[in-house]
């Protein structure tokens, strides 16, 4: 003890000019780091509004993440017209097969809404969708939800999870019609706190606050792993069934097209299937899947080329859904 | 179980998995790796001097236990070996040749098990005739993460004391610090006694330049890795990865831009270690010179990867015999050196023929010497002006290049064939009109690459010139210093930004 207090005291002033010396570092770190962050902040603010939006998406090869074809932009003019006191008592929700093959009808189907969007909305977006339309048309006498089987399986996954099921929802308040227990999925798979609307408008305003978060969600997360491949769809869509029930309306479960080469998944679906809910709703749905060859379907999904027209729709939906429902319900004529 | 968990439970979210959080390892990328640098910053000027090696030893082992706890068990291994046996060498008065053997041999041992790991198995699979390599019982382990270079700073140590150099360290916690300091535990520099050990040794106290100077040397560092060694990475793998497919010509720039890369990610890490190694006041070993300004290859490998490479002269080279017999076993003692670098690298066959030909490039040039020498006397060129430097760099950065190829390359075959891509079926003009060397990047990606490297060959050109930049930054005004610090560490950021996503992070030299 003698011999440290000895020590302690023998270089007092260079002690005091190290302290002195480390304060001034600490001191400029923290003014440092005040500075850097002012600027941060207002780096991000500016990559929020044009013209500076689109400089800094570019310096920072972010152009992509402001697609306006994408995430919430995509979906939310959907939300919106399931809003639209329209006059029509039908609705058409599904996958963007759906959306594809049956947007064209529109003009000539004007009692139907016709709002098939994308898969990525899963089938809790999907009831999301049919409950705001049902709460806005209350004389609504049929609900048609036309999706392929792989899209059904569909679930909150890091590539398009959030800009399809937490974006668009939270910016239009809806998020809330969802079950409890999969707001807190969500929460778990995109971080509670990016659940919150002043984050979500955050991340969704600037291409650089989106890149980061999604790159990040895409290291960090595994997305949300069900228990079988339809544990998300024999929620929400016995959901969409039940809500319809409650309202008596008729509630209709049909497949998208299917190109060949996706066949054989579309075949391993089906012992989920037979365990699941959806069987009860819709017991052929597997069984009537039509399936088209695979070179009319370019990126396996949607028709592409010279397949990608309206007649090639209308002679598919003629085929697919003769006899049920829907097709009886369609008008193919102009006026 | 609270009322969420039962709630799930309940529901049908049954094999429900949680966001995997913050990544497990810490590397210098991580966010987790900056909070840890922090605390152990902010803690480590406020403790008492005698607890502070104390402290720096449980980060240490505290960031390595973070890539793998088991392998925290190898490093404790090496260093109690290195530790008693250094300190049992000057107590003995015979034998101490066969306990530092002893000690070489175990480390040595411990170093071959692990790194030659899949080596033994396969050969052991060919014995036993086992094809699938996940049967047969024959279980698969990596080797712990930066294991080559601590196992050489601790066999140095011994050495080092063996020869009398230094006293070694009776206290064991200033030792098992010199082994595991975190900041070049993982991918060196290869540390000597004589330099960090004499440092631990020493009292260190606050100085508010040298950690100044670590902060900038990390931010060099991290703008060398991340943006130069990631971008180039893009070409560089999609190039290697599919070259058949490739150009002749769009190989050759991928094997040109793999030199650059290594440089770019080897010294990036480099220039992080010895950064972070200042902010707690110790100056670890130079490991890179500008080494592709250098004039011929003996000057290349006092530029490049420093530490080994006077490693390798120190306790290969000259026990060999060095220069001392003859010059044809000093032709044969420059070979096995560099074939035991080739070794040390991997257990690859490329790795020993890169080793291989550095090997042969040592020799020729030492035996052509004379020759040029002769010449250079009668010919009256002056050796000091920057076109004699330049027309020496040039050539000695493509024989480096050429070498490199062989590093890159999966397999030797890949490499032959690689070679032959280039030479016949080369197709200059497509490659530059339809952009085919442009593999995996586009034309802006490219164009920022070449800006970056223009400040890369800035920053070299100045060092070279023996004008430090510091200095330079330290006669300026507060503001502009400021107002450039700021705009690095946004360029640095934007950059990050730009690249996030590419698959590149890691460093080329820690699987070493």
């Amino acid at each position: 003890m003698f011999h440290r207090k000895i020590v302690k005291d023998r270089y007092p002033a260079q002690r005091r000019e190290g302290v002195s010396l480390m304060r001034k570092f600490y001191l400029n770190v923290l003014l440092f780091i005040i500075v850097l962050f002012s600027v941060l902040i207002f780096v991000d603010f500016l990559s929020m509004r044009e013209p500076t939006r689109t400089i800094l998406a570019e310096l920072t090869d972010s152009t992509e993440y402001i697609a306006q074809d994408r995430g919430p932009d995509e979906i939310k003019p959907y939300l919106e017209r399931t809003h639209y006191p329209d006059g029509t008592t039908k609705l058409i929700i599904g996958d963007s097969v759906c959306r594809q093959l049956f947007s064209h009808l529109q003009s000539r189907n004007t009692h139907i809404a016709m709002l098939g969007s994308n898969a990525g909305l899963t089938a809790a977006g999907q009831y999301i969708m049919a409950k705001e339309y049902l709460e806005h048309h209350p004389d609504t006498t049929d609900v048609f939800l036309l999706m392929l089987p792989k899209s059904l399986v569909r679930t909150f996954d890091t590539n398009w999870g959030y800009l399809y099921v937490v974006m668009p929802f939270v910016e239009t308040d809806t998020l809330k019609y969802l079950d409890q227990e999969t707001i807190d999925c969500l929460g778990d798979v995109y971080g509670e706190l990016f659940l919150n609307p002043s984050v979500v408008q955050f991340i969704d305003r600037s291409p650089i606050n989106r890149k980061i978060y999604l790159n990040m969600l895409k290291e960090h997360s595994e997305g949300y792993i069900p228990s079988n491949q339809l544990e998300l769809a024999d929620q929400y869509v016995y959901k969409i069934y039940t809500m319809c029930k409650e309202r008596n309306v008729a509630f209709h479960l049909y497949p998208c097209p299917v190109s060949e080469a996706s066949a054989d998944k579309v075949q391993a679906l089906r012992s989920d299937f037979e365990k699941s809910k959806i069987r009860e709703i819709s017991p052929d749905y597997l069984d009537m899947v039509t399936y088209y060859p695979a070179e009319q379907a370019g990126d396996g999904t949607h028709f592409t080329g010279k397949y990608a027209n309206d007649d090639n729709y209308d002679r598919l939906i003629k085929d697919i859904y003769a006899g049920t429902e829907l097709y009886d319900m369609l008008s193919f004529d102009e006026g | 179980m609270s009322e969420r968990q039962i709630l799930r439970a309940e529901s049908g979210f049954s094999k429900y998995r949680k966001a995997k959080g913050v990544i497990e390892t810490m590397s210098f990328f991580s966010f987790k790796f900056l909070i840890f640098l922090i605390i152990v910053f902010i803690i480590y000027y406020i403790i008492p001097k005698r607890l502070k090696n104390s402290w720096l030893l449980i980060a240490s082992y505290v960031f390595y236990a973070s890539w793998n706890l088991k392998y925290s068990a190898v490093l404790l291994f090496i260093t109690l070996i290195s530790y008693a046996t250094a300190l049992t060498l000057p107590r003995m008065r015979k034998g101490r040749k066969w306990l530092l053997s002893l000690g070489i041999a175990v480390s040595l041992v411990t170093l071959c098990v692990f790194k030659f790991w899949e080596f033994w198995m396969d050969g052991l699979r060919t014995i036993f005739g086992i094809s699938d390599p996940a049967t047969g019982g024959i279980i698969s382990i990596a080797a712990p993460i930066g294991l080559s270079f601590f196992v050489l700073t601790a066999i140095g140590y011994m050495v080092d004391v063996y020869r009398g150099k230094y006293e070694p360290e009776s206290n064991c916690i200033r030792y098992a610090l010199f082994i595991s300091f975190f900041p070049n535990i993982m991918s060196g520099p290869i540390e000597r006694g004589s330099n960090l050990l004499k440092q631990i040794q020493s009292d260190i106290s606050f100085e508010y330049d040298t950690v100044k100077h670590g902060l900038m040397l990390m931010l060099w560092g991290y703008f060398l890795k991340c943006l130069i060694a990631n971008r180039a990475a893009v070409i560089v793998d999609a190039a290697f990865g599919s070259y058949v497919e490739q150009t002749g010509f769009t190989m050759l720039f991928a094997v040109f831009l793999y030199g650059i890369q290594l440089y770019a990610d080897f010294a990036g890490y480099s220039y992080i270690a010895l950064g972070i190694a200042e902010t707690f006041g110790y100056h670890l070993l130079v490991n890179f010179r500008q080494p592709y300004f250098a004039l011929d290859m003996k000057d290349f490998w006092s530029r490049w990867h420093i530490s080994l490479s006077t490693w390798l002269k120190d306790y290969v080279y000259i026990p060999l015999g060095g220069n001392r017999k003859g010059k044809v076993r000093q032709y044969l003692n420059l070979f096995i050196t560099f074939l035991v670098s080739g070794i040390w690298h991997g257990n690859g066959w490329t790795y020993m023929i890169w080793g291989c030909i550095h090997g042969l490039y040592q020799v020729l040039e030492r035996l052509i010497y004379p020759l040029r020498k002769a010449f250079l006397d009668k010919s009256h060129i002056k050796t000091d002006c920057f076109s004699y430097r330049f027309f020496h760099a040039i050539p000695t950065f493509l024989l480096v290049d050429f070498a490199w190829l062989f590093f890159r390359s999966p397999s030797a075959q890949d490499a032959v064939a690689i070679i032959k891509q280039i030479a016949g079926n080369f197709q200059f003009q497509s490659s530059v009109t339809e952009k085919l060397f442009l593999v995996g990047c586009d034309q802006r990606m490219l164009t920022i690459l070449v800006v970056e490297l223009l400040a890369l060959l800035l920053v070299d050109l100045l060092h070279e010139s023996k004008i430090s930049i510091m200095g330079w930054l330290n006669r300026q005004n507060k503001l502009f210093r400021w107002i450039l610090y700021l705009s690095c560490v946004l360029i640095l950021l934007i950059g990050m930004i730009h690249d996030y996503g590419l698959d590149a992070s890691t460093f080329i030299y820690a699987q070493f």
